[in-house]
């Protein structure tokens, strides 16, 4: 075989593997990636996947409880739109009012609510903080 | 303060371009004395940049919180190390970090090629000077690491205290080292293209420069990975996460890139892949930075949006276009140099397959990190991968990856029989049957786990051979003579016993989650834990929660680990400071989930990871080894 066909023919055999691969990786392990009102919107369809949300957590909303390592709060978007979250598990050290989490998980239609399989603070706020008079 | 660097970082800038443009004209006039006025530029620029990192430090290390940057991270209460290491721990002083990197190193390139041929050291020179320009740029009109407040605080905002560990003060220096040399090394490739150079001296001469800042690479992942696993507090050391991501591209392009130049030098092949390899190498680095410090990805350390990214693309794309154009000029010439004979059972032809299983690698994890914002743009619904699918989609590569890095030594260049190629293969590959016939035994029948360490095996055994016999044949003296072929050796039983390490500490991990009151005890992982009393202490600018946990085995008591809480003074959270008894079968790792010292409770989250001392351990082996093959002078390695 010449050198140009046999590297032709390894090379669609290769296109095709990461083709697969990608398509195959991409139908079962890729989550839709939301804001909070784009959920509220169409829970139905997201859930088939499983969404990952960012937002912000709404102060006064935390409940926490280490020791059944349980967290509730609320978290909301730009537009104002909010969700309750319900994560069992151990809460991130980093997770207090005020910041932007992101929370991955299925939406509970009935109960209205938001279950956390995971949830992910984003960049402590001292990554970026606004230096102001007082401080 | 802030004026006098910013004066500085300027002046450094214009140097930069100066320099840019008169190593240009130098070449199209073929003047010397142009030549040499450049040199003076990149000199004047490495001085530039010099001096405003100087100021940067020194307003970091005396608290001149006036500017704004210095306010953002360091705070009165730092101890002077992490204050200094500011410099890097944020975006503008981190950009200006790479720049200074770039230009220090153009530096130490302008002395060392200082005899080369004028068309050929102005292309080299050129490049790492409109490099520092672009940081340059970047530090100057968008994220400036000088600009003043118009108040002076009383005190700095503090460091985030994940960063106040000692993976602060080397792990981003040694990462950033890992992506700037490549600067120098792609100067060279594109000078050799400009200067229409066929053979393989440009990458002959600049290996010592690629695999000293491949080292740097490796070193600066696996640092991040430990550091993630000592710091963080989850018991893992990789997560996907889009940062870590960043760093292991370049660090797979890297890697075929200089697998492709041994058959570029010995064989006269790939050579249009050496080219490639190393444009999208730098290209690599380049976009690791950008994901890194501009936060276009959501990432746990990823910095606050801006328009970085834009400055970033125009670059990337503007620097990939040259270099094409000009590869495009050569690829007659080069692929005609090539000849046309080509088999998959020869060296060459495994090196060949290596550079698609490394550049496949590379396309998959990249598309899988850029996902939010490929589908951002392409798709209607933005959508994100996590961990299960690098871990789906990675597998076969990496698993090809080692069997290839396991055969390819039983192949001569040219062509091998196929009868040689069963007779050689034997013996490892009955070794790597079993070890997967061993673990099915004991009862770790995971088939992925099964085959990924029947193949690390396979690979490991050949690696052995092949040392042995090589030196039955040429004597203990070839260790010394033929330095690069055993420093490669060597990086290959690193690479295979940090596969066992990530095998093992992937897929037989033992974790357990336990709430318990002072004094009792819980079995995990064939110890057993108990938990004491929780104790207070208080250190330089945190006050320590910490739980004493007795490791207990068979009723013997081995010893006590010490799982903390830490509250930093600026910090209303607290951070976990986890316990780690580390040996070579594999790591207690103690956590301190939660406490009430009024509800009398203790919560500890127990890790066991088998084996993963061996990937640190492997990491050694190939810096070790590394350093091992460029170390003698280029005519002892024939």
């Amino acid at each position: 075989m010449k050198k140009s066909w046999k590297i032709l023919f390894a090379g669609a055999v290769f296109v095709v593997a990461i083709g697969y691969l990608l398509t195959t990786g991409f139908s079962s392990d890729s989550v839709y990636y939301l804001e909070v009102s784009e959920v509220l919107e169409n829970p139905a369809k997201f859930n088939q996947k499983g969404m990952r949300v960012s937002g912000d957590v709404v102060t006064g909303t935390i409940v926490k409880d280490f020791k059944k390592q349980y967290l509730e709060f609320n978290m909301s978007d730009e537009e104002g739109k909010a969700m309750k979250v319900i994560f069992n598990g151990i809460i991130p050290d980093t997770f207090k009012e005020d910041i932007e989490v992101i929370v991955e998980g299925k939406y509970d239609i009935d109960g209205q609510v938001f279950h956390a399989a995971t949830v992910l603070t984003k960049c402590p706020s001292k990554y970026e903080a606004e230096v102001d008079e007082k401080s | 303060m802030g004026q006098i660097g910013n004066l500085f970082q300027l002046l450094a800038l214009f140097a930069g371009l100066a320099a840019f443009g008169l190593y240009i004209y130098s070449m199209q006039a073929k003047s010397k004395s142009y030549n040499k006025m450049a040199d003076w530029f990149l000199i004047a620029q490495a001085v530039g940049i010099s001096l405003a990192s100087v100021v940067l430090i020194y307003a970091l290390a005396t608290g001149y919180y006036k500017m704004e940057y210095v306010a953002q991270y360091t705070d009165r209460a730092l101890p002077m190390i992490y204050k200094i290491s500011g410099w890097w721990a944020g975006q503008a002083g981190s950009l200006l970090f790479w720049g200074w990197l770039v230009a220090v190193l153009a530096l130490i390139e302008l002395f060392r090629i200082k005899n080369y041929e004028l068309k050929h050291r102005s292309v080299v020179l050129a490049v790492s000077a409109l490099t520092a320009t672009f940081f340059l740029v970047l530090t100057v009109f968008v994220t400036n690491p000088f600009s003043e407040l118009d108040f002076f605080p009383q005190d700095g905002m503090g460091m985030n205290p994940l960063l106040q560990n000692p993976g602060m003060l080397y792990h981003p220096p040694t990462l950033f080292l890992g992506y700037v040399g490549f600067t120098i090394v792609v100067g060279h490739s594109l000078g050799a293209l400009i200067c229409r150079e066929i053979s393989s001296s440009w990458a002959v001469d600049t290996r010592k420069w690629t695999i000293i800042t491949w080292i740097f690479l490796t070193i600066g992942i696996v640092l991040g990975g430990e550091w993630a696993y000592v710091e963080l507090g989850w018991g893992g050391y990789w997560a996907w996460d889009p940062v870590e991501n960043a760093s292991l591209l370049p660090w797979l392009v890297s890697t075929a890139f200089f697998h492709s130049i041994i058959i570029y030098e010995r064989k006269e092949k790939l050579k249009i892949w050496s080219h490639a390899l190393i444009l999208l190498t730098f290209e690599m680095t380049l976009l690791a930075t950008f994901i890194t410090r501009s936060g276009v990805l959501d990432s746990v350390h990823s910095f606050g949006k801006s328009s970085l990214g834009y400055f970033f693309i125009v670059f990337m794309v503007s620097t990939t276009a040259i270099f094409l154009f000009y590869l495009f000029k050569m690829l007659k010439p080069l692929s005609q140099s090539e000849g046309t004979e080509f088999n998959f059972t020869s060296r060459e032809g495994i090196f060949f397959v290596g550079n698609w299983l490394f550049v496949g690698l590379t396309l998959v994890i990249l598309i899988g990190t850029m996902m939010p914002v490929f589908s951002g743009i392409f798709l209607a619904d933005k959508i994100t991968v996590g961990i299960p699918y690098y871990n789906k989609v990675t597998a076969p590569f990496f698993l090809m990856v080692l069997f290839a890095s396991g055969f390819a030594p039983l192949l001569n260049y040219g062509n091998t029989e196929s009868s040689v190629i069963i007779k050689k293969v034997l013996p490892s590959l009955a070794a790597g049957v079993a070890v997967m016939t061993g673990m099915f035994v004991y009862g770790l029948t995971n088939p992925l786990a099964m085959v990924l360490a029947g193949v690390t095996t396979f690979s490991m055994v050949t690696i052995i051979i092949q040392a042995a016999s090589t030196i039955k044949r040429g004597g203990t003296k070839v260790l010394v003579t033929n330095r690069r072929f055993y420093g490669g050796l060597i990086v290959h039983i690193g690479v295979v016993l940090m596969a066992y390490g990530i095998i093992a500490s992937s897929f037989y991990n033992d974790q357990a989650d336990k709430v318990v009151a002072p004094g009792e005890s819980f079995s995990f992982h064939g110890y057993t834990l108990q938990v004491g009393d929780i104790g207070f202490v208080k250190r330089e600018n945190y006050t320590s929660a910490y739980a004493p946990v007795g490791v207990y085995k068979d009723g013997k008591k081995l010893f006590t680990l010490g799982p903390e809480r830490r509250f930093y003074e600026k910090n209303e959270e607290a951070f976990a400071e986890v316990a780690i008894s580390s040996s070579l079968k594999g790591d207690l790792y103690l956590i301190l989930s939660s406490y009430s010292k009024n509800e009398n409770y203790v919560g500890i989250q127990a890790v066991y990871q088998p084996l993963i001392s061996w990937i640190w351990i492997g990491c050694v082996l190939m810096c070790v080894g590394g350093l091992y093959g460029i170390s003698g002078r280029k005519k002892q390695n024939v």
